[in-house]
């Protein structure tokens, strides 16, 4: 078994049914090196940057914090810590407005003085540590999926006994328009996200390792494979068809492995974990330098921003600091979008806070804008070819413009993941995705309140 | 007679009488056994089908009422007439239920009150809410898509200038619209209370007055004249409705005019 | 929706060539009673609201081009008035129709005055510019049968040709299979039309025709049957009309076979010459049901995976 792996790349077996194909305009930002954001003034740190419950604060207004430093503890199974991105005084805790359009506690910090941080202890020997102690150090550090979802990294990286994990993807696919952070991670930090993988891989004890990335990014794919064939076992780079959403977990175990994952189940359940290519390193950073995940890579691009770069930033820096650091506006901005076109979040105020799944910040000028007026449904079926769920998204808006939520559940609401195909594809312009996630929201209502 | 007619006649006729026989006798051996009661009680109900007793449907309330011992004044079209009829027919006692209506606690429209995005989605305030935390400029405000509107059932909002306005006259105070009003700015209140707060915007007067040319500002001024019927949340006025509110100064008093009679 | 327009613009100059202006005389006519009556009913539904869609005028067109050259305009008036009241607007108007309005409508007049649809045929103009300047063809190029007619007695003898090009008696917009076939491509390419719902009925008429044909049942053979009387015309515009079409894609090509069946049975069994139109609106009538029954198959076969 530890033989020295003949590291291969092999273009992707299957491709999941459905599917778009929009521009990309990755061509804006993905030739600019990633560089460090100037330390920002002021830091509003979200206590809910993940999936789950927020964490709960444990410092007072006033207190001098340092970077790196422990400032929210994680609250519950599914949920996460926060730690402070610098040093400074902690000037608030208030509520703020996020990029997802809600709102939820937060810790006000005023940068000043020399940086300082506090790390937690260095496990560079990590191969010799104990499974669990691994894990319990990525949950500590706070990692979560850095992807979008933000899904606690530790709860992945612990699954049940009885569900055996075999393969491990690397999440390099990144197909959303725009977004480049990704990209530039994989060129600029190689030999790092082939610790984190091997970390993770060793957490979990599994036999496989794959890197999926898109063909479109052929340099991305050159790089993974140099900094791959040093690695033991079977690892190989998956080349996947640029197709979007190729980057959604549940397509993307069906490209890799051609596991189909059952409906409402976990990649567990087919045996695979998939980690977001930042994610793996930030669990290197968190393992083996012991930095907890503070910062991140953003891409601000778009027509309406001067330049389009990819900054390296503190998790809780305001949008209009990224903004600034990228020469302003060029002309107007008619549409901000905290994450990519297609299933990122329109947001109206530039005073909100990045958090550890922001992945992009796009400017949009009013020529790249479409308003459009919705019309009723003409069941073209267009969707239907384009849901890569395999569901019925003309169906489903329409049970819930009839407000029938019920209907919408029996034809599998809940199995969307609003990826937006619908949407992009429909020739009625109709809001589809809106509808779901109105629907979903009060699914997820209902079901809440039943619990309780 | 002509043959066929007759025979068209005797057999439709024929078919006819065998269905009916066969329907009174299951109707004499299949029926389940209902309490009469129930159905009487149902007759006293106003027959509205709201669902604003918690219920589904008249018919539904009038089972739990009999069979489950629920309280019987919890219909709001019916009121204090319906709640003593039925009472008096089951020989129970009823607390009194006092005539309420739902308000609206905002009074910023879109003349009043600023817009920061222009908000291309689907016609609901909970999806507008979803997005980017909604397109009004005050987050407390009422964002005007109309969802109180399309849940209540006899038609008593209607959506003005994009403000939500509650018609106190067909209000049933069923409640369903402080239900599904996303941001909680719906409350029932006495019907006949005249003088009302109609802002929940908790800001500072300073973030108040840059969204909004009729939000509470938290001057206080209203408190002086109004008995103790007013009292302060943090920077938002609000009416203690236990309490009588009649001084008109507080309406004029106020700087921001958002202390108003409804 | 502004695509099938499109592509019916040369149909439609195909048509004025054959058998003259009155042509878009008729159009101009149906097309204003169409705006009146969708207006009419949208003020039903949705009161001062109401806005008559480009659906509407798709229709129009559509119904025109399915009516004989000589059609009286009265007849046009109440067919198209009737498709588009009771085939659409009662149904709650755009997107919520099950029957093809056109359809509804062209299937109304076929019924209730077959004098004017069946048996009064035109010759077309055969000579360059043809019937681009004048009216109609007149008294003397009443009465001619159209090739399906002739066929039923075994008396065409025209050949494939003139079906290609159109040149033969038949209703306005459905002569010419090459200009069909153009749309046809045209919408297919942009997404407009689903090709599954094409091919499947193409291919089912074909094949069930080809059975007929070969074990001698049937006398025309099926390059004839696919190249005459409304059926490519009706495949490519009417049964691919998505709203009254199913969604799902096992279930459009289960639509499409169905539509190909009937047509043939119809043609060969039925007192009707042309039954391309009873069956898109049966098929129409089955569509929810097909899909509903395809869904519960496939969901039944996720359950067991």
């Amino acid at each position: 078994m530890n033989q020295h792996s003949l590291m291969n790349t092999t273009p992707s077996p299957f491709t999941f049914s459905g599917g778009i194909h929009p521009s990309y305009n990755k061509g804006l930002s993905s030739g600019s090196p990633i560089r460090e954001l100037p330390l920002p003034a002021r830091l509003v740190v979200p206590l809910s940057q993940h999936l789950g419950a927020p964490a709960k604060p444990i410092v007072q207004i006033g207190d001098s914090v340092k970077a790196g430093q422990l400032i929210a503890g994680q609250n519950g199974f599914i949920s996460a810590p926060a730690h402070a991105p610098a040093s400074g005084k902690v000037a608030a805790l208030e509520e703020t407005l996020t990029a997802s359009g809600r709102t939820c506690g937060a810790v006000v910090i005023e940068t000043s003085g020399p940086q300082e941080w506090q790390l937690l202890p260095p496990l560079p020997d990590w191969r010799a540590a104990d499974k669990k102690d691994l894990a319990a150090r990525i949950g500590e550090a706070g990692v979560v999926g850095m992807g979008g979802a933000g899904f606690p990294t530790r709860v992945k990286l612990s699954p049940p006994a009885d569900k055996p994990i075999d393969t491990v993807i690397l999440n390099g696919a990144e197909c959303e328009p725009y977004l480049t952070s990704d990209h530039r991670m994989m060129l600029e930090y190689a030999k790092e996200i082939r610790a984190g993988a091997e970390i993770i891989r060793h957490i979990l004890g599994a036999k496989s390792l794959r890197v999926a990335i898109e063909d479109n990014k052929p340099d991305a794919i050159e790089a993974m494979e140099k900094a791959f064939q040093e690695v033991d076992g079977d690892v190989a780079v998956t080349v996947l068809r640029t197709s979007y959403p190729q980057g959604s977990e549940k397509q993307q175990i069906y490209s890799v492995t051609g596991r189909e994952v059952p409906r409402g189940g976990l990649p567990m359940d087919v045996g695979c974990v998939v980690e977001n290519v930042s994610t793996a390193y930030a669990v290197y950073d968190a393992v083996v330098n012991g930095r907890p995940l503070v910062r991140r890579v953003i891409s601000v691009t778009g027509d309406a921003v001067a330049q389009p770069s990819n900054l390296l930033a503190p998790c809780g820096t305001l949008y209009s600091d990224l903004v600034a650091a990228c020469g302003g506006l060029r002309g107007k901005a008619a549409k901000v979008i905290s994450g990519g076109p297609m299933m990122g979040f329109a947001v109206s105020s530039l005073n909100v806070p990045t958090g550890k799944t922001a992945s992009g910040l796009l400017l949009l000028s009013a020529s790249k804008v479409s308003c459009y007026t919705s019309q009723a449904c003409i069941s073209c079926g267009r969707c239907v070819e384009a849901c890569p769920m395999r569901l019925a998204p003309a169906e489903l808006s329409q049970c819930i413009e009839a407000d029938d939520i019920e209907g919408a559940e029996q034809v599998a609401l809940m199995d969307c993941i609003e990826c937006g195909s619908c949407a992009f594809v429909c020739p009625a312009h109709r809001p589809l995705v809106h509808h779901m996630r109105r629907a979903k929201a009060i699914v997820m209502a209902k079901r809440a309140a039943a619990k309780k | 007679m002509d043959p066929i007619i007759l025979n068209s006649t005797l057999w439709i006729g024929g078919i006819g009488l065998v269905s009916a026989v066969a329907l009174a006798i299951a109707e004499k051996y299949l029926s389940t056994p209902e309490d009469p009661r129930i159905g009487k009680v149902t007759e006293l109900l106003p027959g509205a089908n709201c669902g604003g007793c918690g219920f589904a449907g008249c018919a539904d309330y009038a089972r739990a009422i009999v069979t489950q011992d629920a309280e019987c004044n919890q219909c709001a079209p019916g009121g204090a007439a319906s709640a003593t009829a039925i009472a008096a027919f089951l020989g129970r006692t009823v607390a009194a239920l006092e005539k309420r209506s739902a308000l609206v606690l905002c009074c910023g429209d879109d003349t009043e009150a600023t817009r920061r995005a222009d908000y291309n989605g689907i016609n609901d305030c909970a999806a507008a809410q979803a997005t980017a935390g909604g397109d009004k400029g005050c987050t407390y405000g009422c964002l005007g898509y109309g969802t109180c509107a399309r849940v209540c059932p006899v038609n008593a909002i209607s959506v003005v200038n994009g403000l939500a306005r509650v018609d106190k006259d067909k209000c049933i105070a069923c409640g369903k619209c402080v239900a599904a009003c996303p941001r909680k700015i719906i409350r029932l209140v006495p019907a006949d209370a005249g003088i009302h707060v109609l802002c929940s915007s908790k800001d500072k007067g300073p973030a108040v007055k840059k969204v909004c040319g009729t939000g509470c500002i938290g001057c206080r001024i209203c408190t002086k004249f109004a008995d103790g019927a007013i009292a302060m949340d943090g920077f938002l006025a609000v009416v203690d409705y236990s309490k009588p509110l009649t001084n008109e100064e507080t309406i004029a008093k106020c700087p921001a005019h958002c202390i108003r009679k409804a | 929706m502004h695509k099938v327009l499109l592509s019916l613009v040369p149909i439609l100059l195909g048509s004025v060539y054959l058998f003259g202006l009155r042509t878009l005389a008729l159009l101009a006519v149906v097309c204003i009673t169409g705006c009146l009556v969708e207006y009419g009913a949208m003020r039903l539904i949705n009161g001062s609201k109401a806005k008559v869609s480009e659906a509407a005028l798709v229709s129009c067109f559509l119904f025109t081009l399915t009516l004989p050259p000589a059609t009286p305009y009265w007849v046009a008036v109440l067919g198209i008035a009737f498709g588009l009241f009771f085939g659409k607007g009662v149904f709650g108007g755009f997107g919520k129709n099950i029957f093809n309005p056109a359809l509804v409508g062209r299937c109304f007049v076929y019924i209730s005055f077959p004098s004017y649809l069946t048996v009064r045929w035109t010759e077309p103009f055969s000579s360059f510019p043809g019937g681009l300047i004048r009216y109609d063809g007149g008294v003397d190029a009443i009465a001619s049968a159209t090739p399906m007619i002739l066929a039923k007695s075994d008396a065409w003898s025209g050949g494939y040709l003139p079906l290609l090009f159109g040149n033969i008696a038949g209703s306005l917009g459905e002569t010419s299979a090459i200009l069909i076939l153009l749309a046809a491509i045209y919408l297919i390419a942009t997404k407009t039309a689903s090709w599954k719902i094409i091919t499947a009925t193409a291919g089912s008429f074909l094949t069930l025709n080809a059975i007929l044909y070969f074990s001698g049942v049937i006398a025309p053979d099926p390059l004839f049957s696919l190249m005459s009387g409304g059926f490519l015309f009706a495949v490519v515009f009417m049964a691919t009309d998505p709203v009254s079409a199913p969604v799902l894609d096992q279930a459009k090509i289960a639509y499409g076979i169905l539509i190909g069946l009937v047509a043939v049975i119809i043609r060969q069994y039925s007192l009707f010459t042309e039954g391309i139109m009873f069956a898109i609106l049966i098929a129409n009538a089955f569509g929810p049901l097909l899909e509903r029954q395809i869904r519960q198959w496939t969901q039944r076969k996720k359950v067991a995976a």
